[in-house]
């Protein structure tokens, strides 16, 4: 409160405020500088691009969703990037995580165990749609994450809903709902966590070497072919579902992990 | 009806800013989300709806509750 920085007058406190306001126009000016151009001139969107993915992105990937078929089968290593990037913020927001001491009343409240957390407004409420909506949850993220090249979502956004899931069955633990789930609960938590990320981002960065596509591409086509079928289009588009498994896999851990370590389920 | 959406995503956002109630402002932020998730599905745009349910409906609001539960409600300034 009686920190000058933060007082509501002040000579200093003006003069940011003028300060901020002005880079705030003059950064608003910038951006429409550059970005009235696109909306005024006549000339229309590059096309090119967009034309060959719609004649050729079904043959060449197999991915009846597009979107799909660009990032992991024309950007894959765009995709990879993208990964490790996320990779980066994840370590860098757990090392914060972890090193947040906590308010002292919310630590005595977490080293209170499973059943007092019922008191700091978990009500029954909580506790029953955590529960009942969990497996539903999971279920959704699964299904997005493995028919990607097919429906709308892949696997990072099937990985954010497996990660959904994840939370509700930690507030539901929290809460004292364990309930039925109670038997899987340890693969839920932060140790398998950890081990399925680390796993998942291992067996991305094996697809991402040279040939090892086209090597998964052969064993789905043989198999395929050995059940009966011609195996051709599962063959083609074989390399995008396990990427989507393995993307699905790493973010869903990864996001579920910090977001566990959040809600102080590593203390128990 | 895309229209009505985004003035209330617009609404929205300037509640977020403007509240003092932290709190309030977070789930502001997430009635935006959700509604913008609403809105690209409108638009045909289903992959991008789903991440932005997931990501900004759903994550991003529980780092802000984490965040404000260990720090203060109230915005002082």
């Amino acid at each position: 409160m009686g920190d000058p920085q933060y007082g509501t007058d002040g000579p200093l406190v003006r003069r940011h405020r003028w300060l901020s306001a002005a880079t705030g126009l003059s950064a608003a000016a910038l951006a429409l500088t550059v970005l009235a151009p696109l909306v005024t001139h006549g000339v229309g969107w590059p096309t090119a691009a967009r034309d060959t993915i719609a004649a050729d992105g079904y043959a060449a990937t197999g991915a009846t969703n597009l979107v799909s078929a660009i990032y992991l089968g024309y950007r894959a290593f765009d995709t990879l990037g993208e990964t490790i990037v996320l990779l980066v913020a994840l370590a860098g927001s757990m090392a914060l995580v972890a090193s947040t001491p906590g308010r002292p009343d919310l630590a005595a409240d977490a080293a209170g165990g499973l059943v007092d957390r019922r008191g700091a407004g978990h009500t029954d409420v909580i506790n029953v749609i955590a529960g009942k909506l969990a497996p539903i949850v999971l279920l959704f993220g699964a299904y997005v994450m493995l028919y990607g090249h097919a429906s709308p979502g892949g696997g990072f956004q099937g990985g954010v809903a497996l990660a959904s899931g994840v939370i509700f069955i930690a507030i539901g633990r929290r809460a004292g709902g364990v309930g039925r789930i109670s038997p899987s609960i340890a693969a839920f938590g932060p140790r398998a966590l950890s081990r399925i990320e680390a796993i998942a981002f291992a067996s991305i960065l094996a697809l991402s070497f040279p040939g090892s596509g086209d090597a998964l591409a052969g064993l789905i086509g043989a198999i395929g072919e050995a059940a009966g079928g011609s195996g051709e289009r599962a063959a083609t588009v074989a390399p995008i579902i396990a990427l989507n498994i393995g993307i699905g896999l790493k973010v869903g851990s990864g996001v579920a992990l910090t977001c566990v370590m959040m809600l102080g389920g590593e203390r128990e | 009806m895309i229209e009505a959406l985004l003035a209330i995503v617009v609404a929205a956002s300037i509640y977020a800013m403007l509240s003092k109630d932290l709190l309030h402002g977070a789930i502001a932020l997430s009635l935006t989300s959700v509604l913008s998730a609403a809105i690209f599905f409108l638009a045909m745009a289903p992959d991008v709806a789903i991440t932005e349910a997931a990501v900004g409906a759903g994550l991003s609001t529980i780092v802000f509750v984490w965040a404000i539960r260990n720090t203060e409600r109230t915005d002082r300034s």
